[in-house]
């Protein structure tokens, strides 16, 4: 069993409500399938922000794990103890 | 050479260790272009005439309006109804009379951006729409220019410095138009202008060469737990359309 915490920044985190969430998994697990199982158990507003109507991760949301950034979702690991950042683009002035 | 009255007025500065008459006069000589002159810009412009720049260069489009005075700090109460930029030039000149500020009552487009961003040393990307700030970031990177980009949303900031042909960009992070960036946005002013700051003081850094700039990072600000973080950033993207 692995827990991980969810750091949730900007919209997503007004969306949700919370700016962070501890998870458990059976095992290590890609940080896409991670994506997966946060997005099936969130709202359609906040899945929205981590994939597109095609299911694909959008590339407008900057993920972060263990405050480095991430774009191969497929082939990182995410282990126990990592935090994962979900950061959308935010352009406040 | 700074004059006898500059160094009087930036002599607390200039016991800053690191920062002495040779970064003073780098600040001097150097136009910083601020884009927009609201939450953010405001602050930034300030802050920048403090420390003693050269120039400013602002831009912003429109007229004050009531729901503006809760940020934008270049700005009172008597400007409702008038042009945003002129009463922040009227503000920037009392503060500091012997810097140059000129004004562009407008915000960036495809057309006027050369206009606006051609003679600027650096940029500070302070607008509220993806739009301009994609079109700052295309900007700096044909001109060389260094660039800070600022933004908030409610109770947290970023702060990202780029140096083009070295560091990630703007298109690297956000490779995708956001589609979900909305125009209105929550905002305490005091934490548009601690975002401001902090892009403040990476600009200075990076214009002087002095101490140690956060490139490559994307500086996070959390002023809900008063926590500011470094993300690593990737390497610019080999496909980033800006940058190749």
């Amino acid at each position: 069993m692995i827990t991980v915490t969810i750091n949730y920044k900007g919209q997503i985190a007004t969306e949700v409500g919370e700016d962070t969430e501890e998870l458990s998994f059976q095992e290590p697990l890609p940080l896409i399938e991670l994506l997966q199982a946060l997005s099936a158990k969130a709202t359609h507003a906040v899945s929205d922000f981590i994939f597109d109507a095609e299911g694909s991760p959008r590339r407008s949301l900057l993920v972060a794990v263990d405050d480095e950034q991430v774009i191969d979702f497929q082939n990182t690991l995410i282990k126990d103890d990592c935090v994962i950042s979900l950061l959308p683009p935010i352009a406040g002035g | 050479m700074l004059t006898e009255s500059e160094k009087l007025t930036y002599s607390w500065q200039l016991d800053v260790p690191g920062f002495g008459e040779s970064e003073q006069l780098t600040l001097k000589n150097s136009t910083a272009l601020v884009t927009r002159v609201g939450g953010l810009g405001g602050p930034v412009a300030l802050s920048l005439a403090a420390a003693g720049i050269g120039k400013l260069i602002l831009a912003h489009a429109g007229n004050l309006r009531e729901d503006d005075l809760n940020r934008q700090i270049l700005m009172s109460r008597d400007h409702v109804g008038k042009s945003r930029v002129q009463c922040a030039a009227q503000t920037l000149n009392r503060f500091n009379s012997s810097i140059d500020v000129e004004i562009f009552d407008e915000n960036i487009t495809e057309e006027n951006i050369d206009k606006i961003a051609g003679n600027a040393d650096i940029i500070f990307s302070c607008a509220p729409l993806f739009e301009e700030r994609f079109l700052l970031n295309e900007a700096a990177i044909k001109g060389g220019k260094m660039l800070v980009d600022c933004a908030m949303y409610s109770m947290e900031g970023q702060v990202m410095t780029i140096l083009p042909g070295i560091t990630p960009c703007l298109k690297c992070i956000y490779p995708d138009k956001p589609t979900q960036w909305e125009r209105k946005f929550p905002v305490i002013g005091a934490v548009s202008s601690l975002v401001a700051q902090i892009g403040v003081i990476e600009g200075i850094k990076l214009l002087c060469n002095f101490q140690k700039s956060s490139l490559g990072k994307l500086i996070r600000i959390d002023a809900s737990s008063m926590e500011v973080k470094k993300i690593e950033l990737l390497p610019k993207r080999v496909d980033c359309l800006a940058c190749n």
